[in-house]
């Protein structure tokens, strides 16, 4: 539990997360207040949860971040317009000037650092309609669009011989890399790039397996 | 292979490792072999981690492989070991197959100059787009195209 300072008759407790909304919109609420409204909730549904919490103007300064919050209090008393808001541009930093493609690229980057690319593919693919010859989303995208899938016509063996030679040989060289090809030792040094020219010297028709020796 | 319905529902079968032997904390995972087309001079093994967002490989893997740590936009990733800057790139990953086909899967992989800590092969990255069973009592691996 947050407690929310300001005039003590109007102090109210709130939980964790409502002090987060209030502090930091989300990125997709953010995001309307520049005008985007497709990449967002419904705002005047945020609104109308704050409305309990806000209803005192005295309510919000203490905690750094509550200009957003009275604004949004005020907003709820009349029908919520997208607009820019003044307060955006200590939230969203120096991008506010400038709020193009970039701020968009931004947020959909914090997506995929969490790993969450069903909606950061989604939300890309709307930023695209917007800006189309955007080579940075481009290239975002093609990265993490889903790829095709080919079949081909190639085999390898099922490695019994070169995890034998493994476990028998993994304690003589540890923390060295090794390139095996049915249990005889193809090159072993102490980097990849060493070992994989070895390889290549002996222009090998099949394909060792490499490996660190932990 | 296996089929559903009567109808093939992969097309490759290869063995999987639930405990490599050269990793001597003896943690248990699915470790599959994988080669990449553009350097066909090796193959190496990976886990497969559904709860990986992309493939991820060993640092000096993908510099030998010659992966560039400076195309594409750079993000932090969050892992369990801690967060990890790199960016996302395109690459094509093939899983091998002892019986049937291969398969050539243009991949996600997040690449990075900071990652000791193996290889995975990712849910969003490449998994979803393809079929796979594992049968644990002879250690396949079955992988198909989706229909």
């Amino acid at each position: 539990m947050t407690l929310l300072a300001g005039n003590p008759s109007a102090q109210k407790l709130l939980s964790d997360n409502d002090a987060q909304m209030l502090l930091r919109p989300s990125w997709p609420s953010a995001l309307q207040n520049v005008g985007k409204q497709q990449l967002g909730q419904p705002e005047i549904q945020r609104i109308s949860r704050r409305e309990a919490v806000t209803n005192r103007q005295e309510i919000g300064t203490p905690l750094g971040g509550g200009l957003m919050a009275v604004k949004l209090a005020e907003s709820s008393q009349r029908i919520f317009q997208p607009r820019i808001e003044p307060s955006t541009h200590a939230l969203l930093g120096h991008l506010t000037s400038e709020p193009g493609s970039a701020f968009e690229l931004m947020y959909v980057k914090h997506l995929l650092g969490q790993g969450r690319v069903a909606i950061a593919r989604a939300i890309l693919q709307r930023i695209l309609l917007q800006y189309p010859t955007d080579e940075k989303l481009l290239h975002l995208y093609r990265a993490i669009s889903p790829g095709k899938v080919v079949r081909s016509n190639v085999r390898y063996s099922d490695r019994t011989l070169e995890m034998d030679w493994i476990q028998a040989n993994r304690s003589f060289h540890r923390g060295k890399w090794v390139a095996l090809l049915g249990g005889k030792v193809i090159g072993i040094g102490d980097d990849l790039k060493t070992v994989l020219r070895m390889v290549q010297e002996k222009q090998l028709r099949e394909t060792p397996l490499i490996h660190r020796l932990d | 292979m296996l089929t559903l319905n009567g109808i093939p529902f992969t097309t490759g079968r290869a063995t999987y490792r639930d405990l490599h032997p050269a990793n001597v904390s003896g943690k248990s995972a699915i470790y599959v072999q994988v080669a990449l087309p553009i350097h066909t001079g090796m193959s190496f093994y990976a886990i497969v981690d559904t709860g990986s967002p992309y493939c991820i490989f060993d640092t000096e893997i993908a510099e030998a492989l010659g992966f560039s740590f400076e195309d594409g936009e750079g993000l932090k990733l969050r892992t369990p070991y801690g967060e990890v800057t790199g960016m996302i790139q395109r690459q094509t990953i093939s899983l091998v197959a002892e019986q049937g086909d291969s398969l050539e899967i243009d991949a996600s992989v997040f690449v990075t100059d900071d990652w000791r800590h193996g290889n995975f092969l990712g849910y969003s990255g490449l998994l979803e787009r393809i079929r796979f069973a594992f049968d644990p009592g002879t250690n396949s691996f079955y992988f198909g195209p989706q229909a």
